[in-house]
C-alpha cells in the first residue's frame, strides 16, 4: 500500500433486502486523514451504506476495498482486525463489566487470538499501558473501575469512542455519533472528534449525520444519498448550497 | 435453504419414531407360513426385541431342519418394531393383518399388549406373546382369558415372584428384614407385594425397612442406594434387598449398590424378572442373586434344552439365551405344534389348535391351556454370581424349577 | 435422626454433582447460543459408550481411566463440532422452536447410530479398584467413587468459572453471548468462538459419560434419562448460569435424597416439583441470566 492508495474504496455497490433496493450503484473513495459524511433523508440508503462499509451487511453486487485489498466478503471480525473499527447509534458496550475492562476487550478482541486458553485476560504491560492512556485521553480515568452501565449518558458515547480509538483503527466509521444528544453533549462531541483528529491526522472517519452542525464542524467532504444513490458530493459548503439539498431535507421536514 | 429444516426435522422424527415400515411378507408361496413378530428394534429395549425375535428364529430353524411343519410347510419369520407405546405396537398389528399376514408373535410389553390384543380380538388375526403376563392380560387366577384370540407363553409376573417367595422362605427363613427396589409401575408395585405375600404365607415375619420405587426410565439411583445403606438395621444374616427390576434399573442399581458395599452387608438379594442378561453384561463382576424367571440355561437338563442352548448358541456368538429368547422359542414352538395339529396355516384353525395343544419343550411337555390360553411353562430360580471364567461372565451356582400351578 | 440427615447431606452431593458434570456443557452452550440442545443426552451416551470401547470394558489403572477419558471427551467435542456446522450455526437466528426440533433430530439420529456401531445389549465399565467399594465417616457409608465425583465436580465448577471470567477466552465468549453484532464489530471471531463454546460442551457431555460410566448400564437408553434431568437442572439454576448450574444440581441432588430417606412417596417426582416451583416462583431460575446476559 502506497501513500496514494485509500482506505476505504467503495465501487459501484449493490444491496438489497427483499423488494427493497437500499443501495444502487454507490461508489465513493475515502483517503487516510480525510472525513467523509454521509448524509441524507430517513431511508435514502445511508444506514445500509454504512453497514456494508462496517461488513454487517455482503454487498450484493461491487466492490468494497480496504487498504488495497478487496474486503467485500470479509465478515466484520475481520475488518475490525485489519484497522476498520466503529460506533453505534446507541452507544454499546459490556454493561456488566468495569470501563477499564471494556477497553482490555477492545484490545484484545482486535488482536485476533479468541482461542488464547491459557492467556490470562488483563495480562500484558503494553495493553494495560494503551488501555490507561486512552482513559485519561477521554477523561474516563475516573470511571476505570466503574460498571460500564452506570455510567452516564455522554459518558456512555465516550466509552464507545475509547474502545473504537484503543484498538488503533486506521478507519473509524461512526454511525450517527450525536443521535438523542442535548446540544451540550453534541458540542461536547464536536470538540472530541476534533481532539482525536488532532491526535491522529492519519485516521479517515466515515460517519452518518442528521445534524448539519456536526457534519460542517468535522467533515472534509459530505455525500448527499437519496433513494439508495449517491446524489450529490463535495465540500460541506458545496453540499449545502446546493437546491437538492434543500429539497430533500425541506421534502423531508414538510412530511 | 434454512426453510428445509423444518421438513427435514419432522421426517427424521417420523421415521425414529418407528413409523417406517419394517420387513413384511405378505401371502407367499403355499409352502411357506409366515409369522409376523412383533417387537423393539429402537431404543431402549431392543435388545429385549432381540433376544425374543432370535429365539423364535431358532425354533422355526429348528422346526424347519425336521421336515417342517403340516406335511412339509416352512416357518418364516417376518417382523416389525413394536415401537415405544401401544399406539407404534396396534400399527405394527393392522399392518400385518392388512398384508396378509394373520399369525401373529411377539411383544415385550404389557402396555403394548393391552392396546393390541383387543384391536386382534376384532380382526382375522390370532397372537402369541411373548412378555406380556399380567393378569389384566392373562385373566390372572381365574384361569379363563380375557381375549379369545390371544394367548401367551410367559409365567405371569405374580407366579414368579410366589415362586421365589416359596424357595426364599425355605433357603433363608430368618431373612426378615427386607429393603426393596422396583419401577414405579404397576409391575414393580404388584411384584413386589406378591413376593412379600408370599413370605408372610410361608411364617416368614417380614418386616419392611424401606421400599423405593423409581420411574421406569431411571439409570441414577445414588439416592436410594444411599438410604437403603444408610438404614439398614439387625444383623446381616436378618437383611434382604427385594429388587422388582430388569435391564437397566436393575444392572444400575446393583453397581451403585457395590459402590457402596452394599451386596456384602445383606444375606440376599432376590429379584423377580428377566436377570441373566444383567448378570452378564456386568463383566464377571455380578453379585450374588437370587433370580425368578421363565428360564434359565442351566435349569433343565433334557436334549432339547442342550439343542435350544446350542442353536442360539450358533447366532450369538456363543451366548446362552435368556428369559425373553425362551419366551420368543416357545411362541415358535406353539404356532409350530398348533399349525401341525390343525394341518394348516389357517388362523382361525390355529387358533382351535392353539386351545390346549401340548407338546415337548426343553422344560419338558408343555400345554396351552384350553381356557386360560397360558402355556404350562414353570418359574426357575436361579442362584448366580458374576465369575469371569465361567461362560458369559456369570457362574450358575443353583437352579431350582418351581412347576407351573395353574393358579 | 443425624446420622440419616448426614447421610442424605451426604449422598445429595454424591447425587447431584454427576448431574452437574452433565448439565455444565449443555448450561455452556444455552448461555452463549441460546440453544437448548437435546442431543446433551446423546453425547453424554456417546462418551459412556467410546470410554467402555477404549478400556475395553475393564479400568485398569488411573492412567487408563484419564486416557479414556480425554479420548471421550476430545471425541464428542469433535462430534459437537460437527454438529454446530452441519446443524446448529444455520438455526441461531431462528426461533427456539426450530432450534430444540433440530436438537431433537439430532438426538434421535445419533441414538440410532449408537444402535448401529455398538448394537443393542448393555455393556457395563468395571471400577478402578482403587475407586472401587466404600468407607464410613461419622457412621455413614461413603462410595469412594463418589467422592472422587464430587472432587472432579469441583474441579470442574471452579475450572469452567476461571475460563469464562479470567481468561482472554472466557471474556470473547461472554462478549459474544451477550451481543454479537458488537463483538464482530469489535474484531472477534464470533463464529469460531460459537465454534468452540458447543465443542467444549459436547466434550464436558463425553466427559461425564466416561466418567459416571462405571455407575451404570451403558446401553441406549442412557441418551433420553440425563437429558431430561439436565434440563431441568439448566431451568432451576437459570439458564446460562455455570453457578446456578451447580447449586441447582446440588439442590435437586439433595431434593431427591432427602425425599427418598423421610418421603419415599415423593421421591420419583421431586424433581418435577423443583422445577415447577422454580418456574412459577422464579421463572429466570435461581440465577437467572447471569453471565450472558443483554443489559437493559
Amino acid at each position: 500500500m502506497n501513500a496514494e492508495t485509500p482506505v476505504l474504496e467503495v465501487q459501484d455497490v449493490y444491496k438489497s433486502f427483499g423488494p427493497s433496493h437500499a443501495v444502487q450503484g454507490v461508489s465513493f473513495t475515502v483517503r487516510a486523514g480525510e472525513t467523509l459524511a454521509l448524509i441524507g433523508p430517513n431511508g435514502a440508503g445511508k444506514s445500509t451504506m454504512f453497514g456494508l462499509a462496517a461488513g454487517e451487511h455482503r454487498a450484493d453486487k461491487g466492490t468494497i476495498s480496504y487498504q488495497g485489498h478487496n474486503a467485500t466478503r470479509w465478515p466484520a471480525s475481520r475488518r475490525c482486525r485489519n484497522g476498520l473499527s466503529r460506533t453505534f447509534q446507541v452507544a454499546s458496550f459490556f454493561g456488566t463489566r468495569t470501563v477499564r475492562e471494556n477497553l482490555l476487550l477492545a484490545v484484545e478482541s482486535a488482536r485476533g487470538h479468541p482461542f488464547a486458553f491459557w492467556d490470562t485476560f488483563s495480562s500484558g504491560h503494553q495493553k494495560a499501558t494503551r488501555v490507561d492512556e486512552m482513559l485519561v485521553r477521554l477523561s474516563l480515568h475516573d470511571y476505570s473501575a466503574l460498571r460500564a452501565d452506570r455510567l452516564a449518558q455522554g459518558d456512555r458515547k465516550r466509552l464507545e469512542f475509547a474502545m473504537a480509538l484503543v484498538q488503533q483503527p486506521k478507519l473509524l466509521l461512526l454511525d450517527e455519533p450525536t443521535a438523542g444528544m442535548s446540544l451540550e453533549d453534541i458540542q461536547q462531541t464536536i470538540d472530541m472528534l476534533r481532539s482525536v483528529k488532532e491526535a491522529n491526522p492519519q485516521l479517515a472517519i466515515v460517519l452518518t449525520a442528521h445534524d448539519m452542525e456536526v457534519i460542517f464542524s468535522v467533515s472534509d467532504r459530505v455525500l448527499l444519498m437519496g433513494q439508495g444513490k449517491l446524489l450529490l458530493e463535495g465540500t460541506p459548503a458545496e453540499v449545502e448550497a446546493a437546491p437538492l439539498t434543500k429539497e430533500l431535507y425541506l421534502g423531508v421536514s414538510a412530511s | 435453504m434454512k426453510k428445509l429444516w423444518i421438513p427435514i426435522t419432522g421426517v427424521v422424527l417420523l421415521t425414529l419414531s418407528g413409523c417406517s415400515a419394517g420387513s413384511s411378507t405378505g401371502s407367499s408361496a403355499d409352502s411357506t407360513i409366515t409369522i409376523g413378530m412383533i417387537a423393539p428394534t429402537q431404543g431402549a429395549y431392543a435388545e429385549i426385541g432381540k433376544n425374543i425375535t432370535d429365539g423364535f428364529q431358532v425354533a422355526i430353524d429348528e422346526v424347519n431342519a425336521n421336515g417342517g411343519v403340516a406335511g412339509g410347510k416352512q416357518l418364516a419369520m417376518a417382523t416389525k418394531d413394536e415401537g415405544s407405546s401401544p399406539q407404534t405396537a396396534t400399527q405394527a398389528a393392522r399392518d400385518f393383518t392388512s398384508n396378509g399376514v394373520n399369525l401373529l408373535g411377539g411383544l415385550f410389553s404389557s402396555a403394548d399388549c393391552a392396546g393390541v390384543d383387543p384391536v386382534v380380538e376384532q380382526s382375522p388375526a390370532i397372537l402369541v406373546t411373548a412378555s406380556c403376563a399380567s393378569d389384566t392380560l392373562t385373566g390372572g387366577i381365574s384361569g379363563t382369558s380375557p381375549f379369545k384370540r390371544t394367548f401367551g407363553v410367559a409365567v405371569r409376573d405374580q407366579a414368579n415372584a410366589q415362586a421365589l417367595a416359596e424357595v426364599m422362605a425355605q433357603k433363608f427363613p430368618n431373612v426378615t428384614n427386607y429393603d426393596a427396589f422396583g419401577f414405579d409401575y404397576s409391575w414393580g408395585h404388584e411384584t413386589w407385594q406378591t413376593y412379600r405375600d408370599g413370605l408372610t404365607a410361608a411364617d416368614v415375619a417380614v418386616q419392611v425397612n424401606s421400599e423405593q420405587f423409581v420411574p421406569l426410565s431411571a439409570s441414577d439411583f445414588h439416592s436410594q442406594v444411599a438410604a437403603i445403606s444408610g438404614g439398614l438395621t439387625g444383623p446381616v444374616a436378618s437383611r434382604g434387598i427385594f429388587l422388582a427390576t430388569f435391564g437397566a434399573g436393575t444392572s444400575g442399581f446393583l453397581k451403585q449398590a457395590q459402590a457402596y458395599d452394599l451386596p456384602s452387608q445383606v444375606a440376599l438379594i432376590a429379584n423377580s424378572g428377566e436377570y441373566y442378561n444383567v448378570a452378564r453384561s456386568l463383566n464377571g463382576q455380578a453379585p450374588d442373586v437370587w433370580n425368578s424367571y421363565d428360564y434359565n440355561w442351566a435349569a433343565f437338563n433334557t436334549t432339547m434344552n442342550t439343542q435350544f442352548v446350542t442353536d442360539y448358541g450358533k447366532i450369538a456368538n456363543g451366548a446362552k439365551p435368556v428369559g425373553w429368547t425362551y419366551q420368543g422359542y416357545l411362541i415358535g414352538l406353539s404356532y409350530a405344534a398348533a399349525i401341525n395339529k390343525a394341518g394348516s396355516g389357517d388362523p382361525e384353525a390355529v387358533r382351535t389348535a392353539l386351545e390346549g395343544v401340548s407338546f415337548d419343550a426343553p422344560s419338558g411337555s408343555l400345554t396351552m391351556g384350553a381356557a386360560s390360553h397360558q402355556l404350562s411353562v414353570p418359574s426357575v430360580i436361579s442362584h448366580t454370581v458374576g465369575d469371569s471364567t465361567s461362560s458369559d461372565g456369570v457362574k450358575v451356582i443353583e437352579t431350582q424349577v418351581v412347576p407351573y400351578s395353574g393358579k | 435422626m443425624f446420622g440419616q440427615i448426614f447421610a442424605a447431606l451426604v449422598s445429595g452431593i454424591a447425587t447431584g454433582m454427576p448431574l452437574f458434570i452433565v448439565a455444565s456443557g449443555l448450561t455452556l452452550i444455552y448461555g452463549v447460543m441460546r440453544v437448548l440442545n437435546f442431543a446433551h443426552g446423546a453425547f453424554f451416551m456417546i462418551g459412556a459408550f467410546l470410554f467402555y470401547n477404549v478400556l475395553g470394558g475393564v479400568t485398569g489403572s488411573i492412567s487408563l481411566l484419564i486416557v479414556g477419558l480425554l479420548i471421550a471427551a476430545l471425541s464428542v467435542g469433535a462430534i459437537g463440532a460437527v454438529s454446530e456446522v452441519a446443524v446448529f450455526r444455520r438455526l441461531y437466528a431462528r426461533d427456539h422452536t426450530t432450534t430444540l426440533l433440530a436438537s431433537y433430530a439430532l438426538l434421535l439420529t445419533l441414538d440410532g447410530l449408537v444402535q448401529q456401531i455398538w448394537g443393542v445389549s448393555p455393556r457395563s465399565q468395571t471400577q478402578l479398584p482403587a475407586f472401587a467399594g466404600s468407607f464410613q465417616i461419622l457412621g455413614v457409608r461413603v462410595a469412594t467413587y463418589d467422592v472422587v465425583l464430587i472432587g472432579v465436580g469441583a474441579v470442574l465448577a471452579i475450572g469452567l468459572t476461571l475460563l469464562l471470567q479470567r481468561t482472554s477466552f472466557g471474556q470473547t465468549t461472554r462478549a459474544v453471548a451477550h451481543d454479537q453484532t458488537m463483538a464482530r464489530a469489535l474484531g472477534l471471531h464470533a463464529r469460531g468462538v460459537q465454534l468452540a463454546v458447543f465443542a467444549l460442551g459436547a466434550a464436558l457431555a463425553g466427559l461425564a459419560g466416561g466418567l459416571i460410566s462405571p455407575l451404570l448400564s451403558i446401553d441406549p437408553s442412557l441418551a433420553p434419562t440425563f437429558v431430561v434431568q439436565s434440563f431441568a437442572i439448566v431451568i432451576v439454576g437459570g439458564l446460562g448460569s455455570m453457578g446456578g448450574a451447580l447449586i441447582a444440581a446440588l439442590l435437586i441432588g439433595l431434593l431427591d435424597s432427602f425425599a427418598v430417606t423421610f418421603f419415599p412417596g415423593f421421591a420419583g417426582f421431586s424433581l418435577y416439583i423443583a422445577v415447577t416451583l422454580v418456574l412459577l416462583l422464579r421463572p429466570q431460575g435461581i440465577f437467572g441470566a447471569a453471565f450472558a446476559s443483554r443489559e437493559a
